[in-house]
C-alpha cells in the first residue's frame, strides 16, 4: 500500500479469453446482489404497503396484500397531525430541531475524530496506545447506565437541557469511533509523506488540512454515514439532554409511536418512521455520488 | 520521531473530556454496585450483596449466554456477508449506487417501529410462513421467533439485516483503496481472483475489518432497542441480554444498584474478549 | 451623568418587568406518558381547565413509561424539575421519602382524603402529609367477549375458569380462538393477577396486601399456576409478544372469542366502530364477580422554586382534584373518577357496572403497583413468563418462587 487513495480497476486491463468465462460468473454475480437487494427490501416493503392503507384493511388484511388505493393520509397525519401529547403538530415540529442538533454535532464530531486520530497514527507520543485504548473502551459502555452521573455533571457545567449541551454529548460519544476510524485510515498511510512534508517546514495543523484530509474523502463519508445516521436516530440521548425546546424529532416520533393504552394506528406508524429515515437515506444517496467522484479524482491523480 | 507539542496539545482535550465523560461515570457505577441504591443512588456500602444477587438471578444467566450467541453470530455472519456484497460491488457492476443504498438503508431505520414489521414478517400466524402456507406448501414452518430455544437466532437475522450494509459499505471503502500495482501483480502470477481477494487482499484490510468487528461488537453491547422491538425478550425471557437486563433494572424496576452490578459485569467481560485482540492489532500497527 | 441616568431608567424597567411578570404568571411543566389517543384527550381536559384559570401550560410528553421516568429522573438530578409528573402509585413513596416531592397543602390534601378511597390515599401518604393527586381508578378485571362467538356456542360469556375450560373446548371446535392473548410480560402478569384473583378475594388480599408468605405459596397459589398452565392450550401459536391490541382486534375480527383485560380496552373496540351490547359486551373477569381490581393514575408534585411555577403547582393541584373536572376527565378517559362523591349517570354500562362493585370498600382490590416495589413487581413478570413459556417448570415450583418474592423484605 504506498498510495492509498489510488483506485482497484482490476479489470479494466483483462485479457479477452477471460471475459468469455467471466459471462457466467456475472450472472451469478447479478443474482447474488440482486437476492441480497429483494431481502434486504422486505421490512421496508411492508412498511410501506402497510403506511399506504387504511385501518380496517390492516385488521383484515395480510402483511403482504397491496392496498386497495393509495391512501395518502397516513404520511399527512404522520407528517403534521398526529398527536405527540398535547401538542398535534406530527413529525414536523421537531424535524427542525433534529437539524439545529445533526449539522454542529455531525461536524464537530468528524473533525475531533479526524484530529485525534490523524495525532494518534502519525505523530509519535508517549502514552499513545493507553490513550486509543482508553478512548475504545468508551464506545463499549452501555450509555443508559451513565446517565445519571452525565446529567449531575452536565448540570455542574450548566450545559444540561442546552442545545450546546446535546450538541457536546453527540461529539463526546462520537469519539471512539470517530478516532478508531480515522486513525486505522491514517496508520496505513507512511511515515514517510509526514516527514517530507515536515523537512518542506509544513506544521501539525497544515499537514492535517493540505494533505491528510484531502486524502481521506472514503473514510469521510463512512463517517458521515454512520454520524449522521447515529445522531438522526439517536433518542434518549435528546430526550434527556437536549432540553424541552430542542426535542429532535425521534420523540415525537417515539411518542406517536409508543402506545399506553390506546388505539395503535399501524398506518401513521410505518409512515411517521419511513419519514424519520429519509433524512440519513437522503445523505446516503448523495454521497454515494461523491463516494465514486472522490474515487475519480484519485484515479486522475493516481 | 521524536515528540510534539502539537499533537500533545490536541490530544489533552480528547483525555480530559474522556475521563469526564466515561470515566468519572464508570467509577461511580463501579462504586453504585456495592451499594442498595434503589431508584436513586444511595451511598451506603452493601458489599457484593448486589453480585451475589445477579449470580442467583436465572434471568441473567440467559441474558449473559445470549449474548455470546447473539454476539458471535451476530459478527460472524455479518462480516461474512458484508464481505462478500462488498467484493461483489467491487467488480465494477452497473447500478451500483442503487444496489449500494438498498443494502445500506436498514441502517438508517430507526428500530422502534422496524421490528414491528419484523415481527410481522416473523410470525408465523400472518408472516413468511403464513405467505408459503397460501402458496401452497402446508407444511411449512417457520415459528423461530414464537420459540423459547431458536428467538435468540431470529434477532440475529435482524441484526445481520440491520448492520452488513454498514460492514459492505466500510469494507467496499478499503476495497478502492487497494493499489492497483497489486491487481497487476497478480494478474501476470495467474492467481485465481477469489485467492487474491482471500489471501492477498483481506490481510491488507486487516485495520478495516477491525474496525468493522469493533463496529459490531459495540451493536451487541447496545443490542437493546432491536431486543425491544423484535421481542421484548421474550418468549418468557429467552432473548433477553444483558443490555436490556440492565436497563429494565435501572429505569422499570428502579433498582440502580443491581443495574449497575449487571453493567460492571457486562463492561468486565466485553473487556476481557476485546482487549487482548485490540491492544495486539494496536501494537502490530502503531509500530 | 446623562448615560448613567438612561442605564438607571433601563434597570428600573427591567426589573418593573422582571418583578410583574412571575407575579401574574402561574406556569405548570408537566411530564407524562399520555401521547395516544384516549389518553392525550384525557389529559387536555387538565389542561384546558387549567389554562380557563389563567394558568401556562408546558406540556412534557414522553411516550412510554420507561422513557418518561428516566426523563423525569434526569430531570430531578439535573435541578430543572417538572411541577407534575403522571405517575405510578407505587413510585410515590419513594419520592416522597427521597426528599424530592412537595406536599398538597393542607385544604387539598383534606378534600382528597375525605372523598378518595382510604386505601388509596394511605399509600400515597407520608409523615401526615399527601404527595400525589390521584386522578382516575380504572377497572383490570374485565372480560371483553365476542357476542357473536358466544352466540355460536350458545353459552354466556364464562363466570369461572372451569365454565371457561368447558367454552373452549366448543369455541374452538367453531374455529375460534378461545382466549385472545398477547404473551408479553405485562399481559401475562395482568392475567395471572386476574386468575390469582378468581381463586378467592381473600386469598389475594392475603398475599398481596398482608404479605403472607405460607398462602403465597400454599395450594390456593399451586391452583393459580395450574390455571394459568390449562390456559397455554388456548391461545393461538401468534400469540407471544404480540401488543394488548392486537389481541384485542382477534375479538374484534371475531377471529377469538375473548380477552381479559382493563376498562382500557374498551376504546379500541370503539375505534373499531363496534357498538358496545351488540357486537361486544363487558363481562367480569372469570371467577371475580365479587371484587374491582384498582389500577390508578396519580400526580405527584417535585419541589419547584420560580415563584410563578410554584403558583402553577397549586392552581394544577385545584384543578385536578374538582369533581367537575374529574367527571370531564372520566367520560373522555373511560375509567372512573377517583372522587367517590361524584355524579356517573352519564357514564356507559360497564363502567356502572363498576362503580356499583367500587361502592363496597371490601371488593375494592389493589393491583401490584400498590403493594409491590418496582423490583419485585419485575420479579412476578420475570417468574410467570417463565413459567407461561416454559412447560417443564411445575406449578409448585412456581409457587414456590412467589413465595419467596413476596418474603423478600430486604429492600
Amino acid at each position: 500500500m504506498t498510495d492509498n487513495n489510488s483506485p482497484a480497476f482490476p479489470f479494466a486491463f483483462s485479457a479477452a479469453q477471460a471475459r468469455r468465462r467471466r459471462c457466467g460468473s456475472r450472472i451469478a454475480l447479478y443474482l447474488f446482489l440482486s437476492g441480497a437487494a429483494v431481502l434486504f427490501s422486505i421490512p421496508l416493503l411492508i412498511m410501506v404497503l402497510t403506511s399506504f392503507k387504511s385501518m380496517p384493511e390492516i385488521r383484515q388484511g395480510t402483511i403482504f396484500s397491496l392496498p386497495a388505493a393509495l391512501d395518502l393520509s397516513a404520511w399527512v397525519k404522520a407528517w403534521s397531525g398526529a398527536c405527540t401529547g398535547l401538542a398535534c403538530g406530527g413529525l414536523s415540529v421537531g424535524f427542525w430541531n433534529s437539524v439545529r442538533i445533526l449539522v454542529p454535532s455531525v461536524v464537530l464530531s468528524i473533525l475531533a475524530g479526524a484530529l485525534n486520530g490523524y495525532a494518534l497514527a502519525l505523530w509519535r507520543f508517549r502514552g499513545a496506545h493507553a490513550v486509543l485504548t482508553a478512548l475504545m473502551l468508551g464506545a463499549f459502555i452501555p450509555y443508559q447506565v451513565i446517565l445519571y452521573p452525565l446529567v449531575k455533571i452536565f448540570s455542574f457545567l450548566h450545559l444540561y437541557s442546552t442545545l450546546p449541551g446535546i450538541i457536546v454529548i453527540h461529539v463526546v460519544f462520537g469519539l471512539p469511533l470517530m478516532t478508531m476510524l480515522f486513525r486505522n485510515f491514517y496508520a496505513a498511510i507512511p511515515a514517510e509523506l509526514v516527514k517530507a512534508a515536515r523537512v518542506d517546514g509544513a506544521g501539525f495543523f497544515r499537514i492535517f488540512f493540505e494533505i491528510m484530509l484531502p486524502m481521506s474523502t472514503n473514510i469521510l463519508i463512512v463517517a458521515l454515514i454512520l454520524q449522521t445516521t447515529g445522531i438522526w436516530n439517536d433518542y434518549l440521548l435528546g430526550l434527556i439532554f437536549a432540553g424541552h425546546d430542542n426535542q429532535p424529532m425521534t420523540v415525537q416520533l417515539n411518542n406517536i409511536v409508543t402506545n399506553g393504552t390506546g388505539i395503535v394506528e399501524y398506518n401513521v406508524n410505518m409512515a411517521a418512521t419511513v419519514l424519520t429515515a429519509l433524512p440519513p437515506l437522503a445523505v446516503y444517496f448523495l454521497s454515494g455520488r461523491y463516494f465514486v467522484r472522490g474515487i475519480a479524482s484519485g484515479a486522475v491523480k493516481g | 520521531m521524536r515528540r510534539h507539542k502539537t499533537a500533545e496539545f490536541v490530544i489533552v482535550p480528547t483525555i480530559a473530556v474522556v475521563f469526564i465523560c466515561f470515566y468519572a461515570p464508570i467509577i461511580w457505577t463501579i462504586f453504585i454496585s456495592f451499594t442498595r441504591s434503589g431508584m436513586f443512588p444511595s451511598y451506603s456500602f452493601s458489599g457484593l450483596m448486589q453480585y451475589w444477587r445477579l449470580v442467583g438471578t436465572e434471568r441473567w444467566h440467559t441474558a449473559f449466554l445470549n449474548m455470546f450467541v447473539f454476539g458471535v453470530l451476530f459478527v460472524g455472519f455479518a462480516l461474512i456477508l458484508g464481505f462478500l456484497l462488498a467484493v461483489a460491488l467491487d467488480q465494477r457492476i452497473r447500478f451500483e449506487g442503487f444496489f449500494r443504498t438498498v443494502l445500506l438503508y436498514p441502517l438508517s431505520m430507526s428500530f422502534i417501529v422496524t421490528g414491528l414489521a419484523w415481527q410481522w414478517l416473523l410470525n408465523p400466524a400472518m408472516g413468511l410462513q403464513h405467505l408459503v402456507r397460501e402458496a401452497g406448501w402446508d407444511n411449512f414452518l417457520f415459528d423461530w421467533i414464537i420459540r423459547p430455544d431458536r428467538a435468540i437466532y431470529t434477532i440475529v437475522l435482524a441484526a445481520v439485516w440491520h448492520s452488513s450494509g454498514l460492514v459492505m459499505a466500510i469494507i467496499l471503502a478499503g476495497l478502492r483503496g487497494v493499489d492497483r500495482d497489486i491487481w497487476r501483480a497478480t494478474q501476470v502470477e495467474g492467481i485465481p481472483r477469489w485467492r487474491t481477494y482471500l489471501s492477498i487482499i483481506l490481510p491488507l484490510l486487516r485495520p478495516v475489518v477491525l474496525t468493522c468487528v469493533v463496529l459490531l461488537i459495540i451493536n451487541v453491547v447496545r443490542s437493546y432497542d432491536l431486543v425491544v422491538a423484535m421481542t421484548n425478550g421474550g418468549p418468557g425471557n429467552a432473548t433477553d441480554v444483558p443490555g436490556k437486563f440492565v436497563i429494565d433494572m435501572a429505569f422499570e424496576r428502579a433498582n440502580i444498584g443491581q443495574a449497575s452490578a449487571a453493567a460492571v459485569i457486562m463492561l468486565l467481560t466485553v473487556i476481557a474478549a476485546v482487549m487482548p485482540y485490540f491492544y495486539l492489532e494496536t501494537r502490530r500497527t502503531g509500530r | 451623568m446623562q448615560y448613567s441616568r438612561s442605564l438607571l431608567f433601563t434597570i428600573a424597567i427591567c426589573s418593573t418587568i422582571g418583578a410583574m411578570g412571575p407575579a401574574s404568571a402561574q406556569t405548570a411543566d408537566v411530564l407524562h406518558y399520555w401521547t395516544s389517543g384516549g389518553e392525550s384527550a384525557g389529559m387536555k381536559v387538565f389542561a384546558d381547565a387549567f389554562k380557563t384559570r389563567g394558568g401556562t401550560w408546558i406540556d412534557s410528553a414522553v411516550g412510554g413509561y420507561d422513557d418518561a421516568r428516566a426523563s423525569a429522573l434526569s430531570r430531578i438530578a439535573g435541578g430543572n424539575p417538572p411541577s407534575a409528573l403522571l405517575d405510578n402509585i407505587g413510585d410515590v413513596q419513594a419520592l416522597a421519602e427521597q426528599g424530592v416531592l412537595s406536599p398538597l397543602d393542607p385544604a387539598a390534601a383534606a378534600a382528597a382524603t375525605a372523598h378518595m378511597p382510604g386505601f388509596l390515599m394511605s399509600k400515597v401518604s407520608r409523615e401526615g402529609k399527601v404527595f400525589a393527586i390521584p386522578v382516575d381508578i380504572g377497572q383490570a378485571n374485565w372480560t371483553w367477549y365476542s357476542t357473536k362467538a358466544f352466540h355460536d356456542i350458545g353459552a354466556p360469556p364464562p363466570a369461572t375458569w372451569d365454565e371457561f375450560f368447558v367454552d373452549a373446548k366448543k369455541l374452538k371446535e367453531k374455529g375460534y380462538i378461545p382466549l385472545a392473548f398477547g404473551g408479553q410480560p405485562w399481559q401475562q402478569a395482568g392475567l395471572f393477577y386476574n386468575i390469582m384473583l378468581s381463586v378467592g378475594r381473600d386469598f389475594y388480599k392475603k398475599v398481596l396486601v398482608d404479605r403472607d408468605v405460607t398462602a403465597a405459596g400454599g395450594p390456593e397459589m399451586v391452583k393459580t399456576f395450574e390455571t394459568m398452565r390449562k390456559l397455554t392450550a388456548y391461545v393461538d401459536p401468534g400469540s407471544p409478544g404480540r401488543k394488548w391490541n392486537d389481541a384485542a382486534n382477534l375479538v374484534i375480527t371475531n377471529k377469538a372469542a375473548m380477552q381479559v383485560m382493563g376498562d382500557w380496552a374498551k376504546g379500541e373496540f370503539i375505534a373499531a366502530g363496534l357498538t358496545l351490547g351488540k357486537d361486544y359486551d363487558c363481562a367480569l373477569a372469570p371467577g371475580t364477580q365479587d371484587a374491582f381490581l384498582m389500577v390508578v393514575d396519580l400526580f405527584d408534585f417535585p419541589t419547584v422554586t420560580a415563584p410563578e411555577m410554584v403558583k402553577g403547582q397549586k392552581l394544577l393541584r385545584d384543578v385536578l382534584i374538582d369533581p367537575a373536572v374529574q367527571v370531564a376527565f372520566s367520560k373522555v378517559k373511560g375509567s372512573l373518577p377517583s372522587r367517590l362523591d361524584v355524579d356517573v349517570s352519564g357514564l356507559d354500562s360497564c363502567l356502572q357496572k363498576g362503580e356499583k362493585i367500587l361502592a363496597d370498600p371490601q371488593a375494592q382490590v389493589p393491583n401490584f403497583e400498590f403493594v409491590f416495589t418496582a423490583d419485585e413487581e419485575g420479579q412476578v413478570k420475570d417468574l410467570v413468563s417463565k413459567f407461561w413459556s416454559d412447560p417443564g417448570m411445575t406449578a409448585v415450583d412456581a409457587a414456590r418462587q412467589f413465595s419467596q418474592i413476596v418474603g423478600e423484605t430486604s429492600k
